[in-house]
């Protein structure tokens, strides 16, 4: 990302994590042309460089060790492993250089002018631009897609430090402390505890409400929760932080449980992982009529146009859900009506992933929602205990969950939780695309012995009686 | 009850905010979600909705003032119980998700601009796809990724498409067949969709240069309209025209009286009094403010009883209509009439005002003649003709009396309505004239 900026472009695309690169290419691949622009060295964004990525490579180190310890059970024995930081660190760097480097070469074998900077809108039509190397300038523009993503929001009045992190500090491995606070009981949190907690750290979960992963069915949820209760050192729920203080040799924190007792405790480190918020702020969006709403999310229509003609919003700054695969769709959309197309964003489901271990997965409706609504649903639910890949796993802990609409057997939600959960889900998304009905999950043949049976299996539980 | 509105979390770690425009006033009536007034914060200006419907009964904040969340702003004085499910939370609603599109392109279009010629239906023009619906997200039509492109690029709303798969599921021929239906309907069913759907039968003309010379002027819109409309009828509908007639002396007489102490808005016209007593005829006979369904096999009868009038432009025909006339009095009629009538000659007639008829009236009488036969409005089945009155001899039974005599002709749509049931109904009407106590025997 290097090129002098141009005087003029036909598509701009302002940020360049999956949501931004992905319009580029696509736009590009659709004949305009096209510059995009990002303070990175090379495009990947949030996703490559300080999420997705990096935290899946710490995840599978943490399943390199928890499969080393659980082993023993079965009958394999080796030594504990012991952990080079500096090396797993070079690695997950590595994975990361491999794939920001892929993307830097598609944009340059699809001619994209590639700035690295950072862009302010002066009009409607006109960035002005700042290069990582000093240099400013203007571009006029045609249309411009804004994909400028969002950042961790920390506690009021804290900032990070050595000892106090945000999800970007957690994921740069600087070392492996030996007690560390997660504050939020999220999927970000979690999924850093469980990495550290894997890799020798003592980690306390903090959460302010009555329970981990909201927006998912608790049912899901449990079966994480009774492997987590173990690999935590705790889990404190309906407790609030109600004072953070970085010292010398640790962070002292202050807790209030529900029934307002509060109790001091200190940790080598804190990870804030309480949320993300939206990169709306340094755009100079006053300079154009675009509008934004009270949470700071971009509005836009089902075209991902926003309130400026020609002007386009995707991925976390249009809103949630705040993930990468969402980014992808949006992006479509957008490149895509950028191009004249006659595009919709219009998914019938945008999976939901953590990956934890075992790791939740969930897409649709979920039966929470389904019972708020009070849509008529029958749900099949399938314990893993019964799975023949689970066990030869060594796993017996996992669900799988169909949520049906009763009148006429359509699928509206499928819940997973179990290892492997992640890579499962995709099935469900394509059959509730596609529309599919129970009936149609279970005459599919599914390959045995899989994970994947599980599906099937549960299709054929709403068939009995 | 009495509601206490308080100033809702707008954003995260915004304890505070400035009244920037205030949009109520003591006693204003609120809409649920109604812009209260709009607070701007160190990140955005935000519109507070009123979380409830109702009255505002106290208001405690004013421009300029800096408030905390949490701070009582006004109070609602709420009606019903609907409402106060709602307000037992005491606070407000959250504010919608940002995946809501705001700012969408049909916001802008639901006002009809007036001057251009009002047209009736049967006229598809190429409206831009509404994507506002677009996140439905609670049931959501049951379609793979690339039928739903299909329809979109069709310009099909998937929602209305009726799936013909397991679970309701919609396939590409369901939406063909849609389009197919609904072109059908469109066009009458006629073989090729044309834009003059109702003339497609119509055969070459003959080189007429033969004869002598002849200027081509263009169709005006409403001739067009017309021209479909009436062929659609008459090929489409068996119709019979039954005639009578009614002594008006009497009612003529007090019309007239009547007219010499008012205005000419308030005239009151023969139309207006017939309109009435068509209302009341139609109640006594349902069958006539009808519409038939022959997909369905279902005749489908009306609840309410709205009048068309044809009315004479300078460009053609046109029918305004007059709604509910059975809950109306004469007098309102006459008023309504007057205007309906004046504005479609001025074309200032909205487009909406031309449609819901369950009947219609046609008055040659201003003009002459003694019958004619009116064609029938699809969908509804019958129409009134008026011809002109004038003096008849009638016989008394003893002997011949100067009367005057109003020629009524009705004509119905036979696949509805028999001829007994339709000598019947313009009887009554004449009885009527003759006898305006009828008008309220029944109700």
């Amino acid at each position: 990302m290097n090129d002098p900026i141009p005087p003029q472009s036909q598509l701009v695309v302002i940020g360049a994590g999956p949501g931004g690169y992905s319009a580029a290419f696509r736009a590009a691949e659709l004949g305009l042309q096209v510059t995009l622009i990002d303070p990175g060295e090379r495009p990947g964004g949030v996703c490559l460089y300080r999420g997705c990525i990096p935290s899946k490579a710490l995840l599978h180190v943490a399943k390199l060790i928890s499969e080393t310890e659980e082993a023993e059970s079965i009958g394999v024995r080796s030594a504990k492993p012991t952990l080079e930081v500096q090396k797993i660190r070079a690695w997950k760097n590595g994975v990361i250089e491999t794939l920001t480097k892929g993307l830097g070469g598609k944009a340059d074998k699809l001619k994209l002018t590639t700035i690295c900077g950072t862009a302010r809108f002066k009009d409607n039509h006109t960035l002005q631009i700042s290069t990582a190397t000093g240099e400013e300038g203007q571009l006029v523009f045609k249309q411009a897609i804004i994909a400028t993503g969002s950042r961790p929001v920390l506690l009021p009045g804290i900032q990070t430090g050595k000892r106090i992190l945000d999800s970007t500090g957690a994921l740069e491995l600087a070392d492996i402390p030996k007690t560390m606070l997660v504050i939020g009981g999220g999927y970000i949190g979690l999924e850093l505890g469980s990495a550290y907690a894997a890799m020798g750290t003592r980690v306390s979960v903090v959460e302010m409400t009555a329970d981990l992963l909201p927006g998912c069915d608790r049912d899901l949820v449990s079966v994480l929760k009774r492997r987590l209760d173990k690999n935590f050192n705790e889990i404190l729920l309906n407790t609030r932080v109600m004072e953070l203080k970085e010292q010398k040799n640790g962070v002292a924190v202050t807790f209030e449980d529900k029934k307002g007792k509060q109790s001091r405790r200190r940790f080598d480190k804190v990870l804030m992982a309480i949320g993300r918020r939206p990169n709306s702020e340094e755009l100079g969006l006053d300079n154009t009529s675009i509008r934004i709403n009270e949470k700071g999310f971009i509005v836009v229509d089902g075209r991902q146009r926003t309130t400026e003609a020609g002007i386009f919003a995707i991925g976390d700054i249009a809103g949630e859900p705040m993930l990468a695969h969402k980014a992808y769709g949006e992006a479509h959309v957008a490149a895509a009506a950028a191009a004249g197309q006659n595009s919709i964003f219009d998914p019938r489901a945008i999976p939901a992933v953590v990956f934890t271990d075992p790791e939740v997965a969930w897409c649709g409706l979920t039966e929470t929602a389904a019972r708020e609504k009070n849509l008529k649903v029958k749900t099949a639910k399938l314990s893993w205990r019964g799975n023949g890949r689970a066990l030869t796993l060594g796993r017996h802990d996992g669900m799988t969950k169909l949520i049906v609409d009763a009148e006429n057997d359509r699928l509206l939600g499928v819940g997973l939780v179990g290892p492997g959960a992640g890579e499962l889900i995709a099935e469900a998304v394509l059959a509730l695309e596609m529309a599919a009905t129970g009936e149609d999950l279970r005459t599919v043949i599914h390959p045995h012995p899989t994970l994947s049976e599980t599906i099937f299996d549960a299709a054929q539980m709403l068939f009995r009686g | 009850m009495k509601q206490e509105i308080k100033l809702p979390e707008v954003s995260e770690g915004v304890r505070v905010g400035t009244v920037t425009s205030l949009l109520v006033a003591v006693g204003d009536q609120v809409k649920n979600d109604q812009t209260l007034l709009e607070l701007e914060t160190d990140k955005a200006v935000v519109a507070i909705p009123s979380p409830l419907a109702g009255t505002i009964s106290e208001i405690h904040i004013s421009e300029g003032d800096v408030v905390e969340i949490g701070a009582t702003l006004m109070w609602l004085e709420t009606a019903g119980e609907a409402a106060e499910t709602k307000a037992e939370t005491g606070m407000l609603p959250e504010t919608p998700p940002a995946e809501e599109p705001l700012g969408s392109p049909t916001e802008t279009e639901t006002t009809v601009p007036l001057p251009p010629p009002p047209l009736p239906p049967h006229h598809p023009t190429a409206a831009p796809v509404d994507l506002t619906g677009i996140r439905r997200d609670d049931r959501v039509a049951p379609a793979s990724p690339t039928v739903r492109r299909m329809a979109r690029e069709l310009g099909v709303d998937i929602y209305q498409v009726q799936g013909s798969g397991p679970g309701g599921r919609i396939s590409i021929e369901d939406v063909r067949a849609f389009v197919k239906t609904t072109m059908q309907r469109a066009t009458g069913g006629g073989i090729t969709p044309s834009e003059f759907p109702g003339l497609h039968a119509q055969r070459p003309l003959p080189d007429f240069s033969r004869f002598g010379t002849s200027t081509r002027e263009p169709l005006s819109r409403i001739r067009e309209l017309t021209a479909d409309s009436m062929s659609y009828a008459w090929s489409t509908i068996p119709m019979v025209t039954q005639y009578d007639k009614a002594v008006v002396g009497p009612v003529e007489e007090f019309r007239q009286a009547r007219n010499n102490g008012t205005g000419p808005n308030g005239k009151l016209t023969m139309t207006a009094i017939l309109i009435k007593i068509c209302a009341a005829a139609l109640r006594v006979f349902p069958n006539l403010n009808s519409a038939l369904d022959l997909a369905e096999r279902e005749l489908l009868l009306h609840d309410f009883i709205n009048i068309g009038v044809a009315v004479d432009t300078p460009d053609g025909l046109l029918v305004p209509v007059l709604r509910n006339v059975d809950r109306k009095g004469i007098e309102a009629i006459a008023g309504e009439l007057n205007d309906l009538a004046d504005r479609t000659r001025r074309r200032r007639i909205k487009p909406e005002e031309l449609e819901g008829g369950t009947f219609t009236i046609s008055n040659l009488g201003g003009i002459g003649g003694t019958a004619f036969t009116p064609i029938v409005y699809p969908p509804q089945v019958a129409i009134l003709g008026v011809s002109r009155s004038e003096m008849q001899p009638i016989w008394n039974g003893t002997g011949f009396e100067p009367q005057l005599v109003l020629p009524l002709s009705l004509s119905y749509d036979h696949r509805v309505i028999d001829g007994a049931a339709g000598a019947r109904f313009l009887r009554w009407i004449c009885e009527t004239l003759e006898q305006p106590l009828n008008l309220v025997m029944k109700n």
